[in-house]
């Protein structure tokens, strides 16, 4: 049966005798007879048929429980489907709620540079080709081992073609930041500066049988430095990569390699970046060290860091800030 | 305490029978297997056979009969031998120690710690780098369990020191006996049939028959419970002068006497055994916190195994996907619930403390609250424990004596000649006197050297006469005859204290219709006339109007000795009694009652409005109790038992029909012949019961017939007796100053003023701490929501982790810690002693709106407000909601460190990691702002926040500080400890949830107004909880 008073009463037995049951048959027919109340019609069905049909009087308290009954279903009516209605307003106001608490916010985010920096005051580095483990492993012998990586570096390095960069980007006078800036009117798209595939030496794969020398056993890795909005790289004076041995046996191990643009010179002229938005076709500056006579069949710990004015590289925590580490291994047999 | 153990007890020499007697839970120790079975028979044979009555047939039987039973010779006692094969065979004189086995509170997060390791090892094994996130976590989630399990067993073991309050009352050394020398033995080794003697002060060392006595007494009164000593020789062994039990002592003289039994079989062995023998049932707030632990792990569980396949069909690897497990678990389990529930109690014990009633197990400061049945002791209980005189008879009249507690004004007529002769008997006839060095004391406080009745009469004509002594000085005894069982009636006489009257006053006291007999005249307004069949008439009239109050009748008469015959000199001789004992002048009636103590008749009535009905069960005589009953309310005024309505209707007892009564006094031999099915009928048929001349055995009948009912039932007690009966209550009341060591062991609260009004403030407490704790877990609930969402969005849609389970822990353990306990000072929304005791069946302390409105209304609300504050962090920083979209495993790669953001920049991984833990930090800030606001809509159920005063409760906002203040701490202390993952938090984050908070508020406020607008429909029934 169910229970028609506030619950904390239902522990007299009392009580819980007088549901719907005990009101005269001429009451229910028309409860029934309005019949949106399914409640109700259960309580008729569970009660004894003999209970029904004995007329009892109509007591005050079935009186009382009928206008409460009748009360929640004039409010809010008692259908188990009214719940899932219930519900639907309610996530539905919820979900508009948090719509317009999700759209407010975003009102104060600015679509071309982002409200905070403070977490990339150091620009990581990082390797092409990208592996999962940065380690880079060729099998001299095996090409399908350097293949996917030949692929990732075409696609990679597809942007750099000279026609391309000729085609969308400036030439800037190298050795000054390229600046933009607003003044009061926003000015975009912004110009980049070209960066051509050829600066890239031997290690710019054009007509490269050796496919990045990753078919002789010389490969070559790009180095570039993550791109940071407004970032003033080097801190107006030049700033190159250089690239060592991680420990001593590392060293010996690496042999000599050769760097392009020479020296691993990155040129103040690709900053500052202006955005995803605004810098629509900036392409950034890499570093390509081809290796030339590693050790083969030993995995080599290589370190190559940015030595910049204003990019530290020995941060604790960060191994990528202004640095990074990856494994070489030349097999051959 | 277990290592204590063998030093307390002997050798078990009967191992294995003592394992079934002292079994303390069901099923607790299967480990047993195959004997188990037929310990557990024994076991519930042997409960069932101490349930019955205490029978022992030795008191009855003669010496010689005695010395044949047992085989032993009272002059030469047993020879060695035979007393080490007894020994042998019975085992010690020692009570067994109950044996406890340890349970170790098992809560989910001892799988999550485990989980936890687990999936180290087999990250360790992939990849020797991996973080030690996880191990951090396993080793939190552990100390956690293992906290709670030394939380649990200190609880636990504070109940076994039941035993040892026993163990204390066993005599060192007992001087017996044997192969006819005196020696002494411990008095372990004592056996059936031995002799042992029995000096003043000693403890009597096990159950013996008396064999001889030089002015020994003995109090039994931690064995019955009765303070007045029963001198009748009764047919139950416990109320017979002979024999005499273990543990008793006594005072003063020499006796010899023989064992008859030891250990585990004595009265007060059997007692303990059955004490420890009746299984603790489970609190009420136990069962419902194990009720809610079931909750809570079946939504845990369910919804970690269901993300878990989730996780593994959308191909994320198994070792993730147990993470994600163990997240879903830790975020759902309310890790703090247990302290604060624990903490919450002690501070309701404390407050009830304060209040007089002494909780010893917490979770009772609940099951007084949820009590149904309250099974109320009558003598100091429900009485002030004195007699006190309340009622006097003389010129034919009744007159009323002032009873309350310090007989202040006594309004009787005094100015009648018949008073005079009375008082003066009053005080003659009395061998009580106070204690000297008492001066400044008040009369009723005074200490006296005598038996009850003596001193409420030595009490009550000190305060209306005076100084007693003096009086008793200026008429000097010349002689006394003593009260005995056989006169019952005591005499002296004495001089006058007229200087012209040299005749001799002889007066007596006694069994009214002893005295009555011995008397052919009354005093009637002084004069003295002739007793005849009208004045008879009008005595017994008003002796049988006394006896029926309940009350204890006293006869008083006097003769002046005639000068002629009994001179000056004359000698009195007592044992030959050389002076007349008849033809007297019957002066008066005295009646004395253990009067009710002056507040409980209005604690009776807050019990009745507070739908608890309030049973007498009582040793004494059922008019007495009768008595008593009416004159506290425990029978109301207008209610009538079978027998009163039978008398008024002069109709016999059979004809009546049991409807029309709504009271019963019903007698320990009625009980005695009652069916288990006959009692139910019983206790639900009348609402107003009174046991009388029960036998502890019977509490304990009593006890479980009220259980039955699934009534919640509180029992007091205070002798020995009573501990098996407090020990099966639900909740166990020992008296703070009249209980024994052992009722006060067994029991979970004591009453430190003995008084039964003290009970009603905490079964206030109770209620009130059961609603405060529905709001506790209310709030504690809310939040798991908030907790939970990340993880099943994170599997879902890939964000990177919006709060990590660490952080989880800081919020759990760290910020809604003290705000959970605020609630508990919370004051009650309503008048709570107006409404029934919950029943403990069905109203839950979480039920299913509770849950429904925690998890799905206001936690999911949470969850959104939280979220908004993580996206905010996230797009602030330059990653737009849009873009976190399956970012995950990018996200999460240690190799990528290029990972572009909306706007194009690039980001290493530990410039990740970092944002992470500030979104972290921003989803707990965001969490801990609407907790706040959740703390808020907690304090009422029902009425509004206005309505209960958003200040009353200072706690609250002590809660509140200590919430924002550990968050500032966490974010701006300890933000670059990196194992915490909390990072500096923008000031402006602090405030994104705040809207939220207020939507939370509102909502709440909206909720509570419908309810109270439209009680009992729809909205009532699914929102309140």
């Amino acid at each position: 049966m169910q229970r028609l008073g506030p619950s904390l009463w239902t522990w007299d037995s009392s009580w819980q005798q007088a549901p719907a049951t005990s009101l005269p048959l001429g009451v229910q027919k028309i409860l029934l007879g309005s019949a949106f109340t399914s409640k109700i019609k259960v309580v008729l069905n569970q009660g004894p048929k003999k209970e029904i049909l004995v007329l009892l009087p109509l007591g005050v308290s079935s009186l009382l429980n009928l206008w409460v009954q009748l009360q929640g279903c004039l409010f809010l009516g008692t259908f188990p489907a009214f719940i899932l209605l219930f519900y639907l307003v309610f996530y539905g106001f919820l979900t508009a709620m948090f719509t317009l608490t999700m759209w407010v916010m975003l009102q104060t985010v600015s679509d071309h540079t982002p409200k905070y920096q403070d977490r990339l005051a150091t620009p990581g580095l990082m390797i092409r080709p990208k592996t999962e483990n940065l380690d880079v492993i060729v099998n001299v012998s095996d090409t399908e081992s350097w293949d996917q990586h030949v692929q990732k570096l075409n696609k990679f390095l597809e942007p750099y073609n000279d026609s391309i960069q000729a085609q969308k980007n400036d030439v800037c006078r190298p050795g000054r930041y390229y600046e933009q800036p607003d003044n009061g009117v926003l000015n975009y798209p912004k110009r980049a500066c070209q960066f051509n595939r050829t600066q890239l030496g031997d290690c710019s794969g054009i007509g490269d049988p050796t496919h990045y020398g990753y078919s002789t056993g010389q490969p070559c890795v790009f180095i570039k430095m993550n791109r940071v909005i407004n970032f003033y790289a080097g801190a107006n004076q030049s700033m190159n990569v250089t690239c060592v041995g991680k420990r001593d046996e590392d060293a010996e191990n690496l042999g000599s390699f050769v760097m392009f643009p020479a020296n691993g010179n990155i040129d103040l002229m690709y900053f500052p970046y202006y955005g995803k938005k605004f810098h629509v076709n900036y392409t950034q500056p890499l570093v390509a060290v081809k290796f030339l006579n590693v050790t083969p069949n030993v995995e080599v710990n290589v370190e190559c860091r940015i030595n910049a004015a204003n990019i530290a590289t020995d941060d604790e925590r960060d191994k990528f800030a202004g640095r990074v580490a990856f494994k070489l291994r030349i097999n051959k047999t | 305490m277990r290592l204590k153990t063998p030093e307390i007890y002997s050798v078990e020499l009967s191992g294995t029978e003592d394992v079934g007697k002292t079994d303390t839970g069901d099923g607790k120790e299967k480990y047993r297997g195959l004997k188990d079975k037929r310990l557990e028979l024994k076991k519930n044979h042997q409960k069932e056979e101490l349930k019955k009555e205490v029978d022992l047939e030795d008191h009855k039987l003669s010496i010689k009969e005695l010395e044949r039973k047992y085989g032993t010779n009272i002059v030469t006692g047993l020879s060695s031998t035979q007393a080490a094969e007894l020994l042998a065979r019975n085992g010690p004189n020692a009570l067994t120690p109950p044996k406890e086995t340890p349970e170790i509170v098992k809560f989910p997060q001892a799988d999550g710690a485990i989980l936890c390791w687990i999936a180290y090892g087999i990250q360790y094994f992939n990849d020797k780098s991996s973080s030690l996130d996880s191990v951090y976590l396993g080793c939190v989630l552990a100390l956690v369990v293992i906290l709670t399990g030394i939380f649990a067993y200190y609880q636990e073991a504070k109940s076994t020191n039941i035993m040892a309050s026993f163990s204390k009352m066993i005599p060192q050394q007992a001087l017996v006996i044997r192969d006819s020398e005196k020696k002494t033995v411990p008095a372990e080794q004592l056996v059936v049939g031995d002799i042992v003697e029995i000096k003043g002060g000693d403890k009597i060392p096990a159950d013996i028959r008396l064999l001889s006595t030089q002015g020994c007494k003995v109090d039994n009164s931690s064995l019955t419970g009765n303070l007045t000593p029963s001198l009748r020789t009764h047919d139950n062994p416990l109320e017979a002068e002979n024999p005499w039990n273990k543990m008793s002592t006594s005072p003063v003289g020499t006796a010899t006497g023989m064992v008859i039994n030891t250990g585990d079989r004595t009265i007060i062995g059997q007692i303990a055994s059955l004490a420890s023998g009746v299984g603790h049932e489970k609190t009420p707030i136990a069962i419902e916190i194990e009720h809610f632990v079931h909750i809570v792990a079946g939504v845990a569980v369910s919804i970690g195994i269901l993300f878990f396949i989730i996780a593994v069909s959308m191909k994320y690897y198994v070792l993730d996907s147990i993470i994600f497990l163990i997240g879903i678990i830790v975020a759902n389990v309310p890790e703090g619930l247990l302290a604060t529930v624990t903490v919450t109690l002690s501070l309701t014990a404390k407050r009830m403390a304060k209040k007089n009633c002494l909780v010893k197990n917490l979770e009772a400061v609940e099951t007084l609250g949820s009590t149904s049945i309250i099974c109320s002791d009558k003598t100091g209980t429900l009485t002030q424990n004195r007699m006190t005189v309340a009622h006097l008879w003389f010129d034919n009249q009744i007159f009323v004596a002032d009873t309350s507690e310090d007989h202040s004004n006594q309004v009787f007529d005094q100015s009648s000649g018949t008073w005079a002769s009375l008082s003066k008997i009053i005080t003659l006839c009395n061998r009580a006197e106070f204690r000297p060095g008492q001066e400044s004391v008040p009369i009723m406080k005074k200490v006296v050297v005598g038996d009850a009745s003596e001193t409420a009469l030595l009490k009550f004509s000190e305060v209306i006469l005076g100084d007693v002594m003096e009086i008793r000085k200026r008429n000097r005894k010349v002689a006394e005859i003593p009260f005995n069982s056989t006169n019952k009636f005591q005499l002296s006489i004495h001089e006058t204290d007229d200087p012209s009257d040299k005749r001799f006053l002889m007066v007596m006291k006694g069994a009214p219709e002893r005295v009555l007999e011995k008397c052919s005249t009354i005093m009637v307004n002084g004069q003295e006339q002739p007793l005849d069949d009208s004045t008879a008439e009008a005595f017994h009239t008003a002796y049988m109007e006394l006896g029926g109050l309940g009350e204890r009748v006293l006869g008083f008469c006097h003769l002046y000795l005639p000068a002629d015959k009994f001179p000056e000199t004359y000698s009195f001789d007592v044992d030959t009694v050389n002076f007349p004992t008849s033809n007297l002048c019957f002066v008066g009636l005295l009646s004395m009652i253990d009067p009710p103590r002056s507040t409980v008749p209005d604690a009776v009535t807050k019990c009745r409005s507070a739908g608890i009905k309030v049973i007498m069960v009582t040793g004494d005589h059922p008019i007495t109790a009768k008595a008593i009953a009416k004159s506290v309310g425990i029978i109301s005024a207008n209610s009538e038992t079978v027998e009163d309505i039978a008398k008024r209707l002069n109709i016999p007892v059979e004809q009546v029909s049991k409807r029309d009564a709504k009271a019963a006094v019903v007698t320990g031999m009625e009980l005695k012949d009652m069916s288990p099915e006959q009692l139910d009928e019983l206790l639900t048929d009348y609402s107003e019961i009174v046991f009388a001349r029960t036998s502890p055995q019977q509490k304990l009948i009593i006890v479980e017939g009220c259980q039955r009912q699934d009534a919640v039932v509180a029992v007091t007690g205070d002798g020995v007796n009573d501990s098996p009966a407090l020990k099966k209550a639900d909740i166990g009341i020992a008296m703070g100053i009249a209980g024994s060591d052992a009722a006060k062991n067994a029991a979970d609260m004591v009453l430190l003023d003995d008084n039964f009004a003290s009970i009603v403030t905490g079964v206030e407490e109770g209620r009130l701490i059961f609603d405060n704790l529905k709001k506790t877990i209310a709030y504690t609930l809310t939040k798991n929501i908030a907790e939970l969402c990340p993880f099943l969005i994170y599997i879902i849609a890939g964000l990177p982790l919006p709060i990590g389970t660490i952080t989880i822990l800081f919020i759990d353990l760290g910020t809604d810690i003290i705000p959970s306990i605020a609630l508990a000072y919370e004051k009650a929304e309503s008048d709570i002693m107006n409404r029934k005791p919950r029943h403990k069946k069905k109203d839950r302390l979480v039920n299913a709106p509770l849950a429904i409105y925690s998890y799905l209304h206001i936690g999911l609300m949470q969850a959104l407000g939280a979220f908004v504050v993580y996206f905010t962090v996230y797009a602030q920083e330059g990653f737009r909601p849009s873009a976190l979209i399956n970012l995950r495993v990018e996200w999460e790669k240690d190799s990528v460190n290029d990972l572009e953001d909306s706007y194009g920049q690039e980001w290493t991984q530990y410039q990740r990691k970092y944002l992470e833990w500030t979104g972290y930090t921003a989803f707990f800030v965001g969490i801990m702002i609407q907790q706040i606001a959740d703390l808020i809509i907690r304090k009422t159920r029902r009425n509004s926040i206005f309505q209960q005063g958003l200040f009353r409760n200072k706690v609250i906002w002590v809660g509140i500080a200590s919430q924002i203040i550990i968050a500032l701490i966490l974010s701006y202390g300890l933000g670059s400890v990196s194992a915490l993952n909390f990072t500096m938090l923008r000031p402006q984050y602090w405030f994104v949830a705040v809207p939220h908070a207020i939507l939370i508020w509102v909502y709440d406020e909206v909720r509570k107004l419908f309810i109270r607008l439209y009680p009992g429909s729809w909205w009532d029934k699914n929102m309140y909880y």
